[in-house]
């Protein structure tokens, strides 16, 4: 097929125009959307929660909102950098606490609105546990310790049952837990640690809850950005994700309950 | 720099290397076979092997993920050959490498290919030179500078490639984590200070790199001239 010169100076013309338009539209409809940043293992819940917000009758009507997922490092990198989020949903209590400590957030807004929990996750297994880790040869799936707050508490766990240094046991590190799921998904290492969160579904024989002695809790924080220029309807979609009724779905997805003090923070 | 750097530093070089002599090899018969093609498929081959070039490293990544997985049958076959798993090794990312810069090496090597002026090899022809002669004595001679500048882009490339081995490597010091995996690893764990180490070095090494294939390219176009 041969493109003539006309043709293609046409077709840029009116995807230019149209796109002009669009922009236009765009900004005489003025449309107030909350954006909101969430580190990737929360995304999911994330996205359930707001539509059952949206839905719920007891609940005034939530704002519009934009969900940009990330790692929690990058996000907050971002905000560093004067991104344009109004709420950032972190996996860890590092980089909320961060951004506290150099005033980029509104005032009191940092609270834990999840603890995380982590699964060892072994599709091909008969059965999974505490001797089936320990049995462990060849790959083993994690997220990168240093970035994410479940590979952290991986490598609390294999230390706690002193597995850390063994040479039969080869750690693939995922960017983020999302990625450690997907190696073990793909079939590409055989099991590994991840997100209970990420694992609900699948059955008993394959995953093993990690009992919470092995490792720090993963407490996950929000913050509301300073620079938000809609700090009310921030607050509300704070306050709907801090609610029993919120609280209640997210426990159902993986989570723990939250501390009883967290909400002093 | 840390030893994981320096570590990181050499396998990512190693790499680069590694890569550009295999794609010489593989590179310099398909593209020779390529010029001299002629077919109504041809715009279809040409299209396959320039599709590294405008895809997401990330789809790449993502189907070499599925073929290395020892379900596949690619991933089951190489099991079976070498007794090893492709995904998290350094043949892994080797491998994602070559077909990532593929269009690097074929690039130059076809335009200058098919620039060349058969009457030369004509003549030969007719005097009685062999193919294998014609190739070495003749087109190597007058394409050398594109050879160099096509090993020289490939090395380049690979230098800054990230999303292929983000997605297959698995971030394994001394196999899989190369500069901008480290690099990206330092700017995550909020330690900038050795980020801007490498991230400074790469950018010295990278135009370094580009300024002597430009100074090489200026110098082809005035033999040519």
């Amino acid at each position: 097929m041969r493109v003539s010169l006309h043709s293609f100076i046409y077709a840029v013309v009116f995807f230019s125009l149209s796109l002009l338009s669009q922009n236009c539209l765009a900004e005489n409809e003025q449309v107030l959307t909350l954006r909101v940043a969430v580190a990737a293992n929360f995304s999911q819940t994330l996205r359930e929660l707001i539509a059952v917000g949206d839905s719920s009758n007891n609940q005034q009507n939530l704002p519009q909102i934009d969900v940009v997922v990330g790692s929690t490092g990058t996000l907050y990198a971002q905000i560093v950098h004067g991104a344009p989020f109004d709420i950032f949903l972190a996996a860890n209590v590092k980089h909320p606490a961060q951004l506290e400590q150099n005033g980029l957030i509104a005032e009191h807004s940092r609270h834990t609105y999840a603890v995380g929990q982590l699964a060892f996750w072994c599709p091909s297994c008969e059965s999974t546990d505490e001797q089936s880790l320990k049995n462990w040869q060849g790959n083993l799936a994690i997220a990168n310790p240093t970035l994410a707050p479940y590979g952290e508490a991986a490598i609390q766990v294999l230390q706690a049952l002193n597995l850390a240094d063994l040479t039969s046991i080869r750690l693939v590190q995922g960017n983020n837990v999302a990625q450690a799921f997907q190696f073990i998904d793909s079939g590409n290492t055989l099991g590994g640690f991840v997100a209970a969160s990420q694992v609900m579904e699948k059955t008993e024989a394959q995953t093993w809850l990690v009992p919470h002695q092995f490792y720090a809790p993963i407490e996950q924080q929000l913050v509301i950005v300073k620079n938000t220029k809609q700090l009310a309807a921030a607050k509300q979609l704070v306050a709907f994700l801090l609610s029993e009724q919120a609280q209640l779905i997210i426990q159902q997805h993986g989570y723990q309950a939250l501390p009883v003090n967290s909400k002093a923070n | 720099m840390a030893a994981t750097d320096i570590t990181a530093l050499w396998l990512t070089l190693k790499l680069a290397f590694i890569t550009s002599c295999i794609l010489l090899v593989i590179g310099t018969p398909l593209a020779w076979w390529l010029s001299g093609w002629q077919s109504r498929f041809k715009p279809l081959v040409l299209a396959i092997v320039a599709l590294p070039l405008v895809l997401p490293p990330t789809v790449l990544g993502f189907y070499l993920l599925i073929a290395f997985s020892p379900q596949s049958e690619f991933g089951a076959l190489w099991q079976n050959i070498t007794g090893k798993q492709l995904a998290f090794s350094f043949y892994g990312i080797l491998l994602g490498s070559i077909l990532y810069s593929l269009p690097f090496m074929l690039q130059p090597l076809y335009a200058a290919f098919s620039q060349l002026p058969k009457t030369y090899l004509d003549v030969a022809h007719t005097l009685g030179m062999g193919k294998v002669a014609r190739f070495c004595k003749i087109v190597v001679p007058l394409t050398k500078a594109s050879f160099i500048s096509a090993f020289g882009l490939c090395f380049a490339h690979t230098l800054g490639e990230f999303g292929v081995v983000l997605m297959i490597g698995g971030n394994i010091p001394g196999e899989t984590q190369v500069l901008s995996i480290a690099l990206f690893d330092h700017v995550e764990s909020m330690q900038y200070q050795q980020a801007h180490v490498l991230a400074a070095g790469l950018l010295v090494l990278s135009f370094v790199l580009l300024v002597v294939l430009y100074r090489q390219h200026g110098k082809k176009a005035q033999l040519w001239g």
